[in-house]
């Protein structure tokens, strides 16, 4: 069958049997339809399918046609029917829309009222593929759920002069599937989801830049005022994340839940936002040779090219930003439920058993001086063909362009770092790997992203067998992280699953958030430090665990009340080279560890460099009183290159032989818990432009040590290594450098453990596992390559599995002190957090 | 005195109170943390290292089981699994000249000389220990006392870099003053364990309340292992760290007469600042 292309658009429809029924008349308006406008004539769409439902063999959506850069997005085989809540396919699919014009009450400004009512229904969609590569698929999505949409504008619709438009956007009860190659591979499940969007009033229109949507209190250049009642987002996206292997069970019939699923995490995310924007633009990946004009200073001289993202293809991006609704804000509000929440913790299965324990960040505070809480003011979404990339990151300066601009020369350290589009490698069947650049993805790109907020309430929250919550208790205690100039290139591959290499997900990762010096030392003149990592209290990513209400009168944000631990003003960066993301069937009823989502990446590297220590929080005002305000302890710099395997794995049920946790090892049982495993080859991959696919300058450094006595160059190369300094000495550091061979974290648990399950009345959150080196790590590590060659160099083998464990160089400052070596070893080590009782 | 103390005190002067007159309620959450005052954390932390944890005292912090000589295999037999080697800066492989093995030197080589620990494992718990954010000035929480008798301790020439400049620091490019009321203002992490009550009894030879540290610890063997000539910098088998053949110059063990743990008692807080 011939298809025609249409850009963005349906290209073809095919709806068996479909009866449309149009309804013009009279028509039943609810009480805020009635409320809402005066009663006039509305129209009424009520549509109910065939009874095999609705498909549709083919949507495309076409970006940049008839250039070098065309790409098509392909949806295949989407389809909608009725569905009961077990994942059971119905007859009919039905919706209604309603649409009714009016007057507001109060007014005689025109009202355009739309209600949209789903009836429980299953949406799925076949096959994502991208369109000049249809033999790959990204896999199978399907969305089970009812919803429903309002909307309320004066004024036509999308009048962006308006700003009391009312918006609601609705899933309830909704499950969602996601499998990677045809049934009876494994699935993931969200289960139990809810999604609300609901923007009380405010702005919905088209303008200039693209589609806005805003609250009214979005208007202050120095961050929120005082909280608008009438004026929030008020969201949910909450749902337990569960893994299947229908093949396990024999299940004849994909997306069923049936209570064969195992639960892996809860994730939840409730209240209200304010102080919103959220700009939908045209526009994607810009090119990666456009210079920015006019040229950035540093030191006075220019730094050369810098990447201009305004110079963009076809695409789609999106600016966001917001402040979290907090405590006092919900008490102001009369609505505790306004509060922002995210809960995090313990899913429950699909049986008849939904204990669980969660634990709920709340109290969500912008770290004042900070304009927003959230602020991401570049996210774009492209389809790219080939290498249409928008240049690399520079890991260390706060500007991106190429080695011979921005990233190249200067007085400071920084490196380019691009893992280009286009390049699949690595792979043992060689049908995955294209190494000629001609590889299609599907690109996620983001620049400046700050999270600057905090939560500084702690509350476990325990559900009985019923779902229904029990006990709670609340700390005043924040578990911090704040990201500082989050900037990051996604591209997404399709196919890779050893089960059908055709189908799955590849994905080359490109992911920094850097501190950066707050101002210009005015001392050195040859470089401005603000452009530069450094230590950043009031913008930095800080990790911390923090004790929110030191006086304990009750009261949070006053002066010098707060204070924060951990690892702070940190810089990190990830890079994964063709990381296979594979959702992992396991091969024993009961047992989990050798399936779940695993990522594996041959070539992947992680630089951190922070400072373990804490300091003062601000108070409600942004000031810090009278004093010291910051802890420095000891800095400490990271840097891992080789290959990595992460696999999070879902819970074994408790008293099982392959829990582990039992009465007779550990003394306790784990329930619910997300289970993990890691396998990761330390190497100095010295990988540079010269000898990978589509990768520039990957390595810390390319020289390569090779023991005792080298060139001084070769002692330059630390390879993998981790470094502690006094913070007033970072050149003195002892350094364990050149670290080599295989580690691997096996029997992981994350578990949050009910506060009368161990008989000390204490909720607690435990974590472990056993961290095999050497010799012992051989099984899991061969578990993890399976599939895999050298990154760097496609056709070539990776080593076994229990490499020894080296560290070639101790180092004091520049003294070597000498080698560790440990042939095997296996550790296990459990962490606990418990409230002082 | 206790907040609970105070109020009971409280409630018995002042007259007309009708202490015990209403009925007794069970303490919520809010009530019971203003009765402790801390809404601290408290870690936990385990470590075994090729030791195995058992709910079984008498094997908890013993060597790993397994198969000897398989990867992860138990520590005991020639070359087993429980080693780990160091070798010193200048033992490495090199000529007798001090020059790499594979220039132009004729001198002659010497292999590499590695200190083996063999046989070995160890075994450390630290159930509880209680975490704080203070101020180091602050009588509220477990800081120091605000008693004015504890400033004349302090010493302005700990808290100078070699140039005499104060490194306390607001985070502002001209820092803060060396001064007592800086310091006292100073954040920091309080530490401390749980206070312990021990005894020994002679006659059972039993212990008790040494909880806050178990350490199990073991090495069996320890020696000087050298690497053969065809070791490479790359590693491998016939390199010192995999030899035994040299036997044993020492050995260390720790442990308790009862168990494998041998248990110890910690007091006192620490107040970890820096600048």
């Amino acid at each position: 069958m011939k298809r025609k292309r249409v850009p963005a658009s349906l290209s073809l429809l095919f709806i068996p049997a479909a009866a449309l029924a149009l309804a013009n008349g009279p028509v039943p308006l609810d009480d805020e339809g009635l409320g809402a406008v005066s009663a006039q004539d509305g129209l009424l769409v009520d549509f109910t399918s065939g009874p095999t439902g609705v498909s549709i063999t083919q949507i495309d959506q076409v970006l940049d046609p008839a250039t070098a850069n065309e790409a098509t997005l392909r949806a295949e085989g989407l389809s909608w029917r009725a569905v009961d809540g077990s994942g059971n396919l119905g007859g009919a699919a039905h919706t209604q829309m309603r649409l009714d014009v009016g007057s507001a009450t109060s007014s005689s400004t025109p009202t355009l009222n739309v209600a949209v009512d789903l009836d429980r229904s299953r949406i799925k969609l076949n096959n994502l593929r991208h369109g000049g590569d249809t033999g790959r698929s990204f896999g199978t999505w399907a969305l089970d759920a009812s919803g429903m949409l309002r909307l309320q504008t004066a004024g036509g619709l999308l009048n962006s002069a308006v700003n009391n438009t009312y918006l609601l956007g609705e899933l309830t009860d909704a499950t969602v599937f996601y499998r990677q190659i045809a049934h009876p591979a494994p699935y993931l499940i969200l289960n139990d989801m809810s999604a609300k969007w609901e923007l009380s009033r405010g702005v919905l229109g088209i303008t200039s830049t693209g589609l806005r949507q805003a609250t009214t209190d979005n208007s202050s250049a120095s961050g929120a005022g005082a909280v608008d009642p009438n004026s929030l987002v008020n969201l949910a996206l909450d749902f337990d994340l569960l893994y299947k292997n229908p093949a396990i069970g024999s299940e004849a019939t994909e997306f069923l839940i049936t209570g064969a699923e195992r639960p892996m995490m809860h994730f939840g995310w409730l209240g209200s936002i304010r102080n919103m924007e959220l700009v939908w633009k045209p526009g994607g990946v810009w090119q990666g040779t456009t210079p920015l004009a006019p040229a950035v200073t540093d030191g006075g001289a220019s730094v050369g090219d810098v990447y201009n993202t305004a110079a963009k293809t076809q695409g789609l991006n999106f600016s966001s930003r917001w402040d979290f609704v907090s405590l006092a804000d919900a008490t102001a509000l009369g609505d505790a439920n306004k509060e922002f929440r995210w809960q995090l913790g313990e899913a429950s299965g699909s049986g008849a058993d939904k204990s669980r324990v969660n634990f709920e960040l709340g109290d969500w505070v912008r770290w004042n001086p900070a304009l927003y809480g959230h602020n991401f003011p570049l996210i774009a979404i492209d389809a790219l063909s080939g290498q249409q990339g928008p240049g690399g990151l520079c890991w260390g300066f706060r500007y991106h362009g190429p080695t011979t601009g921005a990233c190249g020369g200067g007085g400071g350290s920084k490196q380019f770092v691009n893992i280009q589009p286009g390049y699949v490698a690595g792979f043992t069947d060689a049908a995955v790997n294209r190494t000629d650049g001609t590889a299609k993805s599907m690109a996620l790109m983001i620049r400046d992203g700050n999270l600057m907020s905090y939560s500084r309430r702690v509350k476990f929250l325990e559900r009985d067998a019923a779902g229904v919550v029990d006990w709670t208790r609340d700390f005043k205690w924040g578990l911090i992280y704040t990201f500082a100039n989050v900037d990051a290139n996604a591209y997404v591959y399709a196919g890779g699953n050893p089960g059908d290499l055709n189908g799955g997900l590849v994905v080359d990762l490109t992911l920094m958030s850097q501190t950066f010096a707050p101002s210009d030392n005015a001392a050195t003149g040859t470089i401005n430090e603000s452009l530069y990592q450094g230590f950043n209290w009031d913008h930095g990513s800080h990790l911390m665990i923090a004790d929110t209400d030191i006086d304990k009168d009750g009261i949070t944000g006053e002066t010098r009340d707060a204070m924060g631990i951990g690892l702070v003003s940190s810089s990190f960066m990830v890079l994964a080279n063709d990381m296979r993301i594979w959702v992992k069937p396991h091969a024993v009823a009961d047992s989990f560890y050798d399936g779940g989502i695993d990522l594996m990446s041959p070539q992947t590297r992680f630089a951190l460099s922070t400072t373990f220590g804490g300091g003062v929080l601000p108070d409600a005002t942004g000031s810090y009183g009278t004093g010291p305000k910051v802890i420095k302890a000891s800095l400490i710099r990271l840097n891992f290159e080789g290959l990595l395997n992460a696999r999070l794995s879902p819970a074994a049920p408790v008293g099982g032989s392959a829990n582990p946790c039992s009465a007779a090892v550990t003394g306790y049982n784990c329930k619910n818990y997300l289970g993990y495993s890691w396998a990761m080859r330390f190497m100095d991959t010295n990988y540079s432009a010269a000898n990978t696919y589509g990768v520039a300058a990957f390595s810390e450094n390319t020289t390569g040590y090779a023991g005792w006595g080298g060139s001084a160059a070769q002692l330059g190369d630390y390879g993998s290594y981790l470094s502690f300094a006094e913070p007033n000495q970072p050149n003195v550091d002892v350094r364990l450098s050149n670290i080599t061979g295989d580690a691997t974290l096996e029997q992981g648990v994350i578990d949050i453990v009910e506060h009368d399950q161990d008989g000390d009345n204490t909720p607690k959150l435990r974590i472990s596992h056993t961290m095999k080196l050497g010799a012992a790590a051989g099984a899991r590590m061969n578990d993890a390559i399976s599939g895999r060659n050298s990154g760097a160099n496609p056709s070539t083998a990776l080593a076994a599995g229990g490499q020894e464990f080296r560290v070639d160089r101790v180092l004091l400052g520049p003294a070597n002190l000498g080698r560790i070596v440990v042939p095997s070893a296996q550790i296990y080590s459990s962490l606990t957090l418990r409230p002082q009782p | 005195m206790s907040w609970m103390t105070r109020s009971l005190l409280l409630a018995f002067l002042l007259p007309g109170v009708p202490v015990g007159a209403t009925t007794l309620h069970d303490l919520n959450d809010e009530e019971l943390e203003a009765v402790s005052g801390r809404e601290g954390v408290i870690v936990g932390l385990e470590m075994y290292y090729n030791a195995q944890k058992s709910a079984t005292v008498a094997l908890d912090g013993t060597a790993i089981g397994g198969t000897a000589g398989a990867p992860d295999g138990n520590c005991t037999g020639t070359n087993n699994a429980c080693r780990l080697a160091l070798q010193l800066a200048g033992r490495e492989a090199r000529n007798l000249d001090n020059t790499k093995i594979g220039g132009a030197s004729t001198a002659q080589a010497v292999q590499g000389e590695w200190l083996v620990i063999k046989d070995a494992y160890f075994a450390l718990k630290m159930p509880s220990l209680y975490l704080d954010a203070s101020l180091m000035g602050s009588g509220t929480n477990m800081a120091l006392s605000s008693a004015a008798a504890y400033e004349t301790f302090f010493d302005v020439g700990r808290f100078l870099n070699s140039s005499g400049t104060c490194l306390l620091t607001d985070g502002s490019a001209s820092g803060t003053a060396c001064t007592t009321a800086n310091i006292k203002n100073t954040p920091a992490l309080a530490m401390r364990h749980a206070a312990s009550t021990t005894s020994y009894n002679t006659t059972t030879g039993v212990s008790s309340g040494y909880d806050n540290l178990s350490l199990s610890l073991k090495i069996g063997r320890m020696a000087v292992e050298y690497d053969t000539a065809a070791c490479t910098y790359t590693g491998g088998a016939s390199c010192g760290y995999n030899q035994d053949t040299k036997g044993s110059f020492l050995g260390l063990h720790i442990r308790d007469n009862n168990a494998p743990f041998a248990g110890i008692a910690v007091g006192g807080k620490m107040y970890l600042y820096g600048f």
